[in-house]
């Protein structure tokens, strides 16, 4: 995907020209407070962004087929349709599956996003899973649209520290299996340091910083991204290792 | 209190959105028309609304004339004016008791939950259930014909819309932080209730007083028609209608000049309702 | 007993099912004690508990020594204080931050009892109104002239400062912090910490700061309790606790903290 001097307004402009490229198979962050543009830039990508705002400028291109998931799964679940119907759904239309090979194959996705008890959690409905679940269970749907990018919109923004360790895992062997391109969009420079190999920095609109992570976080040149990580509150090492 | 900083006071800001609101600005002023009108009824109109010409009934618009005369002669211009007066008069003085009473108890009710809630909502249903007008008709029919038995129907279930409304809106708030922290710093009840929370809803009772006001005028207007509201000879619109529709097809005036000072009024008042909404950010 | 809070044995039950079990914690005036939680351990109901607006199924709450009473007195209200997650819905749209520090101020005749006990010079109750709300903006680090402002003209942290100086207006003993921090931008999280940090420092406050983030607790508390499902499995000094968490869960919450790699100096 290469995003070139994107610019999006509604009575204001709110993204001043964003330039970001993601290669094949890389996992790129996209950091920012509230109001940073991060989320917006990821919406102008997939055609959606909210009403009242139009792109006025700029180009995106994506190789292959771009799909996306969001920090609060529960809005783009259908509350009425049961999980497993939902993921079926879309592997009929995309893939174009009978019926009973859809329900397989959202069985199949359900594995690949280590979702247990699958059989029973196919049959549930969205309010009666955990957040854990739901984030999962739109990854599946995600990758029912078989996506060579996947956009991440703070996807573990609102899950226990222990759900969203598990998430990042997911992440991350899913982008080893697959081949899969990320970006990830959190106001956490940390948890995208876990994840991501390069880190864009926005600020009102703006890309005020990019490059490697580990250089970025090493060696900041932007004073707004030092104070980004300046924020980042620190916490002693845990003796004994961190394995887990 | 410093008043060093830029801090612009709301209602300053609220004026500033208010002009730049159509409906508001067209509705105000189509109202202020109205009432300047039905205020200065006796010093503007050209002729007495109750003077009699019978040699010169049903007489078409004129310069004498602007709106004709009706059936007796008299002026039909004078009596909209005058009629006017008695039906802002009603509705707007049998408007005020409905909308203490229904924001006491919707605040209250709200506020207080539990069974207290449950029995208002209840009574409330039950009002629901009737038809509106099977209710004012009954209750004018018990108390007689008139100004009177408007003021006593409203009175019994004017109070409904507020209650329900402003019950739901005190609800939303009472889970809202601010109202739980002022409870948690040790304010009264009262003062949380009267204080807080009756200045968050007081836009919604306004804009619904809009509406309700609008409706009791068309309810005054539909038992003047039917003969059961303003008795004669005070100047109706509703009575002015009733007895000009015999003619409506040969002196359509008589009739339909008296139904558009309704309609005007009926849409000063909705535009300004609608305006104030959007003013407040209501939806 | 001994001074602050002091919870033994609480319990709170919904519903037939105890959603916090036998929970007991002391805070100590001057102290912030974390208690750190994933969702659904039942802290925010713990919070509530202490505040009083939830009954307890068991336990009880001494605050100083002396036990609270199911329904709490005004004054006993006034005593223990809550700052709430949301900035954006805990301050009244319509009133200046100076009138809502100013009401409370004048409901529990904070001025007149200064005054009284005041003998040299008092001025008159009005002025000391004035210059307490002026301090209580100084205590959260906010500007004075923040008082004749609306909660829309301020930012979430700033916000949020003001809901701390709202609970300080009262002169509790206790502040009771549900995820202070959770809703703000990151570069704001920390001045607010640092404001609850200065206060329990200066003013002597007991603070119970509440948050599912253990980078939060470590950055401002003295103790450390672990929620789990209701039950404290680990009460811990945070020396201790951040470097040697004695229960596996607190182990595997600490790991699971994204962390960043190294920094040069």
């Amino acid at each position: 995907m290469r995003i070139e001097g994107l610019r999006v307004a509604g009575e204001t402009e709110l993204l001043h020209g964003v330039s970001l490229a993601v290669g094949a198979g890389e996992a790129v962050g996209l950091v920012g407070e509230s109001g940073s543009g991060k989320s917006l830039t990821l919406r102008a990508v997939m055609g959606l962004l909210p009403r009242g705002l139009r792109v006025t400028g700029g180009t995106v291109e994506v190789d292959g087929r771009a799909a996306m998931i969001f920090q609060d799964p529960l809005t783009f679940l259908d509350p009425l349709v049961r999980v497993g119907d939902q993921v079926a759904e879309v592997c009929r239309v995309v893939a174009g599956l009978s019926r009973r090979a859809s329900r397989v194959r959202a069985l199949e996705l359900f594995a690949d996003v280590r979702l247990d008890d699958r059989a029973v959690l196919a049959r549930r409905y969205p309010h009666q899973l955990s957040g854990g679940q739901r984030q999962r269970v739109l990854l599946a749907l995600a990758l029912a649209q078989e996506p060579d990018l996947l956009l991440c919109d703070e996807p573990t923004t609102a899950l226990d520290v222990t759900v969203q360790r598990e998430v990042l895992d997911l992440l991350a062997s899913l982008r080893a299996e697959r081949g899969l391109s990320l970006v990830f969009v959190s106001h956490d420079l940390a948890v995208v340091a876990q994840l991501c190999d390069r880190v864009v920095v926005l600020r009102d609109g703006e890309v005020v910083e990019a490059g490697a992570t580990r250089d970025v976080v090493a060696r900041p040149h932007h004073p707004y991204t030092r104070r980004l990580l300046d924020a980042v509150l620190p916490l002693p090492a845990l003796a004994g290792g961190r394995d887990g | 209190m410093s008043t060093t900083t830029a801090a612009v006071r709301p209602s300053v800001r609220w004026l500033r959105r208010a002009r730049r609101t159509p409906a508001l600005v067209a509705g105000t002023a189509i109202l202020v028309v109205v009432g300047v009108v039905a205020v200065l009824a006796p010093v503007i109109a050209p002729y007495d609304p109750a003077s009699q010409d019978l040699g010169n009934g049903l007489a078409p618009p004129s310069a004498a004339h602007w709106f004709g005369t009706d059936q007796l002669g008299r002026d039909i211009l004078s009596r909209v004016m005058a009629a006017a007066a008695t039906d802002l008069r009603i509705a707007v003085l049998a408007a005020l008791v409905p909308l203490v009473v229904g924001v006491t108890i919707g605040l209250v009710s709200g506020y207080v939950g539990g069974w207290g809630d449950w029995l208002i909502g209840r009574v409330v249903d039950t009002f629901v259930a009737f038809p509106f007008y099977v209710l004012v008709i009954t209750v004018v029919f018990a108390a007689g014909a008139g100004e009177r038995g408007i003021y006593l129907a409203y009175a019994l279930v004017g109070w409904i819309t507020y209650a329900r409304v402003i019950r739901a809106r005190t609800r939303t708030l009472c889970r809202e932080g601010w109202v739980q922290a002022a409870r948690g710093g040790g304010l009264s009840h009262g003062r949380v209730l009267f204080g807080h929370l009756l200045p968050n809803v007081a836009p919604l009772a306004v804009v619904l007083l809009m509406t309700e006001i609008l409706l009791i005028m068309v309810a005054v207007v539909t038992l003047g028609y039917l003969g059961l509201g303003v008795q004669p000879p005070t100047p109706d619109w509703g009575t002015m209608i009733s007895d000009g529709q015999l003619f409506l097809t040969t002196r359509w005036w008589v009739p339909t000049l008296p139904g558009l000072a309704v309609v005007l009024t009926g849409v000063g008042l909705s535009l300004t309702g609608d305006g104030l909404a959007d003013v407040w950010r209501l939806r | 007993m001994a001074d602050g809070l002091e919870l033994t044995g609480v319990s709170v039950a919904y519903a037939g099912r105890r959603v916090v079990d036998d929970v007991s914690l002391q805070v100590r005036p001057g102290t912030i004690v974390g208690l750190v939680g994933e969702s659904g351990s039942g802290k925010t109901t713990l919070a509530r508990a202490v505040v009083g607006t939830v009954g307890l199924a068991g336990g009880t709450v001494h605050l100083d020594g002396t036990p609270l009473a199911r329904r709490r007195s005004r004054t006993e209200r006034r005593a223990v204080q809550l700052v709430q997650q949301d900035p954006y819905a805990s301050l009244n749209p319509l009133l200046t931050v100076g009138r809502v520090l100013d009401e409370l101020l004048r409901v529990h005749r904070l001025a007149e009892r200064r005054i009284a006990s005041d003998t040299a010079g008092a001025p008159d109750a009005g002025a000391w109104r004035r210059a307490r709300c002026a301090e209580l903006m100084g205590l959260v680090g906010l500007e004075a002239d923040t008082l004749g402002r609306y909660p829309r003209q301020l930012s979430g942290g700033q916000r949020q400062r003001v809901a701390i100086a709202r609970a300080l207006a009262v002169e509790p003993r206790i502040l009771v912090a549900d995820e202070p921090t959770s809703a703000l931008d990151v570069t704001v999280q920390r001045t607010v910490l640092d404001v609850l940090v200065g206060l329990s420092a200066r003013v002597g406050l007991g603070v119970l700061l509440i948050s599912h983030d253990l980078s939060v607790i470590h950055a401002a508390c003295d103790d450390v309790a672990v929620l789990r499902e209701g039950r404290i499995v680990e009460h811990a000094p945070a020396a201790r606790f951040f470097t040697h968490p004695s229960d596996p869960y607190s182990r595997r919450l600490l790991q699971a903290v994204p962390r960043l790699p190294e920094r040069a100096p």
